[in-house]
């Protein structure tokens, strides 16, 4: 008998190895990596949505990853008459040079938004590649503009504009400050502080939209801190301001937070502290922008910070979404691209930019592309941005899916004093560690394709660069229902899961604003129950014609519903994330109107990017999430995107 | 447990008719029914699905009809055909958790095997004999170290899904061949859905009647049968009439491991896709419908129609509560009414039987 259970184990064993070297032969897209679920800290992240119509933004170039790219860069004001816009202008000519693409600057002689327009279709005659340029006036420019995008060029906007949906002309991104979050953060580090008892924000300008917001988010962080705060309105007049701010602190005084929303309340704030003779320790203030004023106030310990809206990244950034489209077909996610805030404080406020410095990497990852070919398309962005910022990397992960490996190696990374670690923090509880003593070593590091963001992980790395779940679910819910429907259901393979749940609860809200009736119906990790529970629910409510599925597990079940129902491909209008073989036959039929990609190859490159923007320029990245997504796929750019699949995409 | 009224059915020498292991035959009304009601381990589970269907018929809308009834079927097979195996094995007093990973190594042996113009014959051959054998390895570890299998199988279950990591590299696998092969194993039964108006059968309810024949034949007709009923209800006394429990419990983890891969076969058949987490948490699903229909936790006692009963059962309620689609249970929690009745069906049937 033993002879027997002898035989079996050896042909078990035999069996494993000879069928683990055969290998798999796949035709594959898409990978289901597991992430174990951990605690989630109950942190609440506010995400500010404007309801705004969307407008639908398509690109229509044909990327080609080796072609020479020429791009016009249009600005309403120009270095030769305004100081600020040379910081601008060294982040086109050095992203212009990083990316090999020839760059023009165009601008006026002075302010002059006419001439500017002008200007713009100067640039669509020439015919370039791309046009970056600033909205200045979204009225005047309109016009321009959409002979621009009817030309078939890609349109990017930096410095001044609200993004697409806001000024109602549909390029693809605006690349600035987000005001809310410039407030929001600065709240938080200002409710830190020790004694901070309650809060005032002192607007120049209400009726500001871009002012209000910033009060705004200082509001919403101060309330989450559990600390009073209102907002105070001063004028243009500094001698009138400081006196309403003397006036306020008399009768309010124990408020020691300030925020000021420039060196227009900065001023009169400082005349005000003077006057009551108060000095750096008395009070807690945080400033928008930057002057020489404020920068002496940073040093002498005043001010604890001045929010950056980093001019730089504006500029580098517009060259490098244009030839990021133009390349790889792979567009910005959000109409917004926040550029700022970047904090400016005691501790970086008198550093030098270091174009030159010689930068090490360290990029610690649960996967590798040596067993899952996901991670070759993320490697080939890391490659990427190196090769074009003359960047060392060395990228480590386990040689098999193994978390306590990988928490081990961050440590390891963290040996060899590196100027910055990219990583993905796939398990936050595991990792706390580890990643605690990189920080504390002084080491910048930024999270990639797995993690949530400092604020909900609880570890203060710089930001999370990846799919911002909640916005994807909420711009697919917007597309679905732009058509009009009367019913939407999400289908949740996994309810409980935090990125999923983000995201029909962001599909939820845009199908409510949109005023259709919306649910999430739980669907299993067994199709063809799923299959089943599908067409139970379709059966009960047969006026449901919105369906979004959050991944192939939930559209292979979808699809078999179709079949057996016998809909017809467009009967119900059927979005999904991610991309499968299967998914591209069906966004081809017309069955599906688009799947979500998550731009793996731009989660690499933004990883390298940020990390040596911080070494070399002290540009940190502005949001707790930089989201690399949601791309669309849709019919319009779907074999474009099969045709880089793997590589690129 | 509630075992005074139900005598084990391996001492039952006494059924004569040709049928019996089928459990579905009478001898004479109504003294024998109001017996077999007490004994038989079908009773319960088929009297509480009777009275469901009977229920929702009558007081869901569009729950009558072929088109719910083919939906609740076809949610029914994939667990179904693992739920076949895993009564053998609790019969036997044991329990197989480690089943949906092998589940997803099933369906990435089947689908590499037969993609790209592979061989349908190896195909299959892998996909039954690499889960079999990973099954004869929970077996092995039972016997070798006398650890429960709960505990075993629970490492296990990550350690074969760890094995699907290897085995797939981590990816999704996805065809879009219409291949033959899987048309036979789970393609629509278009004869007999033309015939009937609305029904959406597929060939795989076939695949799992033929398994639970024969499984049922082999449990209650064959010497193996005995020994799978005497393993799980007095070992002691097994063992004194020669029983080599050992052997029955590695040669039942086998069986509920080929049983496994093939669930695999059936899944990439109709859905042309596997990943690395097909299958995950189907185990349970399948245990509750071997209790649901009649099978004790402490084995001795089941049978394979009772716990397709079972699944039937826990497919119906799903049906009908999505249907009935009441404004106080949202369309994400009727999970938590399934699974509050699966406990309702459980204490009613143990209800019937201890009416001895």
């Amino acid at each position: 008998m033993k002879k027997l259970y002898g035989l079996i184990a050896s042909l078990t064993m035999l069996t494993l190895v000879v069928t683990a070297c055969g290998g798999p032969q796949t035709v594959t897209v898409e990978v289901t990596r597991q992430v174990a679920e951990t605690v989630e800290v109950p942190v609440e992240v506010t995400v500010p949505v404007e309801v705004t119509v969307p407008v639908e933004v398509t690109v229509v170039v044909t990327p080609q990853p080796e072609g020479a790219l020429e791009f016009v860069m249009v600005q309403h004001a120009l270095c030769a008459w305004d100081s600020f816009w040379c910081t601008v202008e060294q982040g086109i000519n050095d992203a212009a040079e990083d990316m090999g693409v020839s760059v023009t600057i165009l601008g006026p002689d002075e302010f002059n938004l006419e001439q500017t327009a002008a200007l713009i279709d100067e640039a669509v005659a020439a015919q370039p590649n791309g046009i970056a340029l600033t909205v200045t006036d979204p009225v005047l420019f309109k016009e321009p503009i959409t002979r621009a995008l009817d030309a078939g060029i890609p349109v990017v906007a930096y410095n001044a504009g609200s993004g697409p949906d806001k000024d109602g002309i549909p390029y693809m991104t605006y690349l600035g400050q987000d005001e809310y979050q410039g407030g929001y953060q600065g709240g938080r580090r200002l409710a830190a502080q020790d004694g901070a008892a309650a809060g005032v924000c002192l607007n120049h300008q209400v009726g500001h939209a871009g002012l209000d917001a910033r009060c705004e988010g200082f509001l919403d962080a101060m309330e989450e801190a559990g600390l009073a705060a209102e907002v105070l309105a001063i004028t243009n007049d500094p001698a009138e301001s400081q006196t309403i701010i003397g006036d306020f602190h008399t009768a309010n005084p124990d408020i020691n937070i300030f925020l000021t929303l420039g060196p227009n309340g900065a001023n009169p704030f400082y005349a005000f502290l003077e006057a009551a003779g108060m000095g750096p320790g008395e009070v807690n203030h945080g400033t928008f922008d930057l002057s020489d004023e404020i920068r002496a106030n940073i040093e002498n310990g005043t001010t604890l910070f001045g929010i950056d809206q980093q001019p730089y990244l504006q500029g580098y950034g517009a060259v490098m979404w244009l030839t990021m489209v133009n390349r790889y077909g792979i567009a910005p996610g959000l109409p917004v691209t926040a550029t700022g805030p970047g904090f400016v404080d005691a501790s970086n406020v008198s550093a030098t930019p270091d174009p030159n410095a010689e930068v090490n990497l360290m990029m610690v990852q649960h996967a590798t592309c040596a067993w899952d070919s996901y991670w070759c398309v993320v490697e080939n962005g890391i490659k990427e941005a190196a090769e074009q910022m003359d960047v060392n990397y060395t990228v480590l992960a386990p040689d098999a899916f193994d978390l306590e490996r990988t928490a081990a190696l961050i440590d390891q990374a963290a040996a060899a004093q590196p100027d910055g670690i990219g990583m993905t923090v796939t398990d936050k509880v595991l990792f706390k560690e580890p990643m605690t003593r990189a920080l504390d070593a002084g080491i910048p590091i930024v999270a990639y394709d797995s993690g949530e963001g400092p604020i909900i992980d609880g570890i203060p790395y710089l930001t999370f660069i990846g799919p911002d779940e909640r916005e994807s679910g909420y711009r697919a819910g917007l597309r679905l229902a732009e058509a009009g429907g009367t019913k939407g259901v999400c289908l949740n393979h996994q309810v409980g899961h935090v990125f999923l749940d983000a995201r029909c609860s962001g599909f939820t809200q845009a199908l409510t604003e949109k005023g259709v009736e919306v649910e999430v119906l739980a669907i299993s990790d067994d199709p063809a129950e799923s299959e089943t529970i599908i067409g139970d629910y379709y059966t009960a409510n047969p006026d449901t014609d919105i369906f979004l599925t959050l991944g192939p597990n939930g559209a292979d079940p979808f699809y078999a519903f179709l079949e057996s129902v016998g809909l017809e491909a467009g009967a119900v209008k059927h979005g999904t994330f991610d991309l499968s073989p299967e998914i591209v036959a069906n966004i081809k039929s017309g069955a599906t109107q688009f799947g979500i990609d998550q731009q793996p190859f731009l989660q690499g490159y933004l990883a390298v990017m940020t990390l040596t923007f911080v070494k070399r320029y002290g540009i940190t990245p502005a949001l707790p999430v930089t989201p690399t997504g949601p791309a669309f796929v849709d019919q319009s750019n779907v074999a474009v995107v099969e045709e880089l699949a793997g590589v690129y995409r | 447990m509630l075992q005074a009224g139900s005598r084990p059915a391996w001492s039952e020498a006494g059924f004569s008719l040709r049928f019996d292991w089928l459990m579905i035959s009478v001898r004479t009304w109504p003294n024998v029914v109001r017996r077999w009601f007490v004994d038989s381990t079908l009773a319960g589970p088929l009297a509480t699905l009777g009275l469901v269907f009977i229920l929702f018929s009558l007081f869901v809308p569009h729950f009558f009809g072929l088109r719910s009834l083919s939906g609740i079927v076809n949610a029914a097979t994939l667990t179904g055909t693992l739920t076949v195996g895993i009564t053998l094995l609790m019969i036997s007093g044991e329990f197989d958790l480690s089943v949906g990973a092998l589940v997803a190594v099933g369906g990435y042996l089947f689908a590499f095997n037969t993609m790209n113009g592979g061989s349908a014959a190896v195909a299959m051959a892998l996909a039954l004999l690499v889960p079999a054998m990973l099954g004869a390895v929970n077996g092995l570890i039972l016997i070798w170290t006398g650890i429960p299998s709960f505990i075993i199988t629970l490492g296990t279950r990550s350690i074969f899904r760890g094995v699907t990591w290897v085995l797939s590299g981590g990816v999704l696998v996805q065809t879009l061949e219409e291949l033959p092969i899987y048309a036979v194993f789970n393609g629509r039964l278009d004869l007999v859905n033309e015939l009937l108006e609305g029904a959406n059968f597929r060939t795989s309810l076939l695949w799992l009647l033929g398994l639970a024949l024969l499984c049922q034949y082999i449990l209650f007709r064959s010497r193996y049968g005995n020994h799978v009923f005497a393993a799980g209800g007095h070992r002691g006394a097994a063992l004194s009439q020669g029983v080599n429990v050992k052997r029955v419990k590695v040669v039942t983890f086998i069986i509920s491991g080929a049983l496994a891969g093939f669930t695999g076969v059936l899944l990439f058949s109709q859905f042309g896709s596997v990943h690395v987490a097909s299958g995950a948490g189907m185990e349970l699903s399948a245990v509750a419908a071997a209790v649901v229909g009649g099978a004790l936790l402490s084995g001795g006692s089941g049978n394979i129609w009772g716990a397709l009963v079972g699944v039937l059962l826990i497919s119906t309620l799903r049906t009908g509560v999505v249907l009935l689609d009441l404004p106080f249970i949202p369309a994400d929690n009727f999970e938590a009414v399934v699974g509050a009745s699966i406990i309702g069906a459980v204490i009613l049937n143990h209800w019937i039987r201890s009416r001895g």
